[in-house]
């Protein structure tokens, strides 16, 4: 099962990701992000506990960055797994998203 | 027991005879030195009382005689009963290879305690030997074993990569064997993956546990799993196999292929560090988990690894805790201080700094506990061994199959069928390199034969955030009203002037325009799909209105990364 969690220290707002990151975690991802729009917070995804990831995901995450207003690279991902990593290089989205 | 009494006197005999017959042993009876010796050779004598002075052969003679007739380890005592006083004669007795000697004429009890304590002698004799030949049994048994365990040990280290220019390594076993362990495999990717590992203790019960890693190790790679994944699967074997008080502390380490950026899992091990250009220390590196096999709650695991950048000429080395814990002659510890001071600004071979500094340190006292460390730099990963999933490719001589299956409303309906496909085609070696991008674009070319083709959402949707939402809300509604649909997948592995894996999926729906699906700018948050599809694919095509799609796989390339 997958499972979105959220964690805001400071200015940090950390949005953990276990399991399967597609569609069916739509309204839970967005839930974690939506409450701080507006805000100057610092958002990062840890991927450490993301298995599989798919064109939905993606989505999601540009999603994510307009909602926020997010400038490119602003949003961090961490701990994202080599074979994800070959996904999000594959869609080039080492342009819109801070991989650490 | 058996006593042999030597006497010439009949009568000297006799009393002897009655004598020991009445403490309970049997008594063979000899009038002169050749005959003792005769019936020594036919019978199994436990005790011999022994007269000097007799006709044919003396005593002295026979006993040189029988002791000479001892096999080694079979202890049987001679009691010289004599007449003769003098030290001279006594002396003769003993150097004819003689164990004791009694003076006639002699007291009973005396005689009785002498007979009873050469038996314990000879009883204590026995048993030594016993145990002694068990021993050299038991000692060529466990050589033998030890060869055949020694045998498999080191064919499971041989996976490692003999030739990468990217890795350095030193491995000296305390024993035979050893309770480190250095493995190496190229990732699927081109990069490297290291595993340094260290269980507790040393010898043979230590490294009992380095086979399943060893034998686990290469799959893992091949699978291009996180550093932190082979971790929870490390930690997942070993915590159900080992006894408690039995763990391994390890880093696993995977270098990209391009050699500029490492990805760290440490648990337990000494600090490793970071070295500049010039071999001074730019950053140390704390392991920051327990050693793997402790903990025995899955989800409590933390697959979290670190990520550092490598400049140019930058490197990391790492340790087992035998270089720290190496002693000298005079039982003083190498110490962190001494490793620290190795890495010095203009040291251009830190390893070998190392080494020597430890070899002046130890000299030729007794090395306790297995010492290995190796080093990663940054730079291009070459690996001169040649893996290589091109050589995969072009010798591929496995056979060429394909595959085909019909979903029909209520498979679709139910879930997902990529993860089953990708069960069966992720089971061939040949798919596994690139197991990841093969599910992404089955994954990607049903959601939109599903998607566009039979549920006709439009990717228009999309465009703004709610409409992305709707868009899924959707697809939940009609999918679970779908009655009457149908998609079919046919898989086949073709070899053309390189290995495919040729896809084609039609669904049953009225197919759908794809410009409208492709038209997306980078901003939109819809058309990744396409994209993606295209970009990993030697081919692809919409055939039959947009209802069927064709695409072409390069099986065994691996997907450049740029």
């Amino acid at each position: 099962m997958s499972n979105v969690t959220s964690n805001q220290q400071g200015q940090q707002v950390t949005i953990s990701i276990a399991g399967r990151f597609d569609f069916n975690i739509l309204q839970q991802f967005r839930d974690a992000y939506s409450e701080h729009a507006g805000t100057s917070l610092e958002f990062i995804l840890d991927l450490a506990q993301t298995e599989y990831i798919d064109s939905s995901a993606l989505g999601m995450l540009l999603n994510m960055k307009n909602h926020l207003g997010a400038e490119d690279c602003a949003i961090e991902i961490k701990n994202c797994q080599p074979n994800l990593m070959k996904i999000f290089t594959i869609a080039h989205f080492d342009k819109k998203f801070k991989f650490v | 027991m058996q006593v042999l009494v030597v006497d010439d006197q009949a009568t000297n005999r006799a009393i002897l005879t009655w004598l020991l017959e009445d403490d309970g042993h049997a008594v063979i009876e000899a009038e002169n030195g050749l005959e003792a010796v005769e019936l020594y050779e036919k019978h199994e004598v436990d005790i011999v009382l022994m007269d000097v002075m007799m006709p044919v052969m003396d005593g002295l003679e026979a006993t040189q005689k029988i002791k000479a007739l001892q096999k080694d380890g079979n202890y049987v005592p001679v009691i010289f009963l004599t007449a003769l006083e003098d030290d001279k004669a006594l002396s003769q007795c003993l150097e004819s290879g003689g164990d004791d000697f009694l003076s006639k004429p002699y007291n009973d009890a005396v005689l009785k305690s002498k007979i009873a304590a050469h038996i314990r002698i000879r009883e204590l004799t026995t048993d030594i030997t016993a145990k002694n030949n068990e021993l050299t049994l038991h000692n060529s048994r466990w050589e033998r074993e030890q060869n055949i365990v020694a045998h498999i040990f080191n064919t499971a280290m041989e996976h490692n990569l003999s030739d990468c220019d990217s890795l350095r390594s030193h491995i000296a076993p305390a024993s035979t064997f050893n309770g480190d362990i250095l493995l190496s495999a190229p990732s699927p990717a081109g990069g490297l993956y290291v595993f340094l590992g260290d269980f507790t203790g040393h010898g043979l019960g230590a490294s009992i546990g380095t086979l399943p890693i060893a034998h686990s190790f290469d799959q893992l790679a091949s699978r291009h799993l996180s550093v932190g994944e082979i971790a929870f699967e490390f930690n997942k074997m070993l915590a159900t196999m080992l006894p408690d008080y039995m763990f391994c502390c390890a880093s696993i380490i995977e270098l990209n292929p391009q050699g500029d950026s490492l990805q760290i899992w440490g648990g337990g091990l000494p600090d490793a560090y970071v070295i500049n250009a010039d071999g001074s220390i730019k950053e140390t590196l704390p392991s920051g988990n327990m050693p793997l096999g402790v903990e025995k709650d899955d989800a409590k695991f933390n697959k979290g690894f670190e990520v550092r950048r490598l400049g140019d000429g930058e490197r990391v080395i790492f340790f087992t805790d035998g270089i720290i814990e190496a002693e000298s002659p005079e039982g003083e510890f190498f110490e962190e201080e001494r490793l620290l001071s190795c890495f010095q600004s203009g040291t251009k071979d830190t390893i070998g700094a190392i080494l020597d500094k430890l070899t002046n340190f130890i000299q030729d006292a007794e090395q306790r506990d297995d010492i290995t460390l190796f080093e990663v730099s940054a730079g291009p990963v070459v690996i001169n061994s040649g893996d290589a999933s091109e050589s995969v490719q072009k010798n591929y001589d496995g056979i060429l199959w394909n595959m085909n299956c019909k979903l029909g409303a209520e498979d679709i309906r139910r879930a997902n069928p990529v993860e089953e496909i990708m069960s069966i085609l992720g089971a061939q070696t040949l798919m596994r390199p690139n197991k990841d991008v093969i599910g992404l674009l089955l994954a990607e070319v049903y959601s939109n034969a599903l998607e566009h083709g039979i549920l006709e959402l439009s990717s228009e949707l999309k465009k703004t955030e709610d409409g992305f939402m709707e868009y899924y809300r959707l697809r939940q509604e009609r999918l679970d009203n779908l009655t009457d649909a149908s998609i079919e997948m046919d898989f086949e592995l073709i070899k053309k002037d390189e290995l495919v894996l040729s896809i084609r999926m039609s669904d049953s729906g009225k197919g759908f325009d794809i410009s409208k699906v492709n038209n997306s700018s980078k901003e939109d948050s819809f058309g990744r799909g396409v994209g993606l599809i295209n970009k990993v694919c030697s081919r692809m095509e919409y055939l039959d209105g947009g209802s069927t799609i064709e695409v072409d796989f390069p099986v065994g390339k691996t997907i450049a990364i740029d």
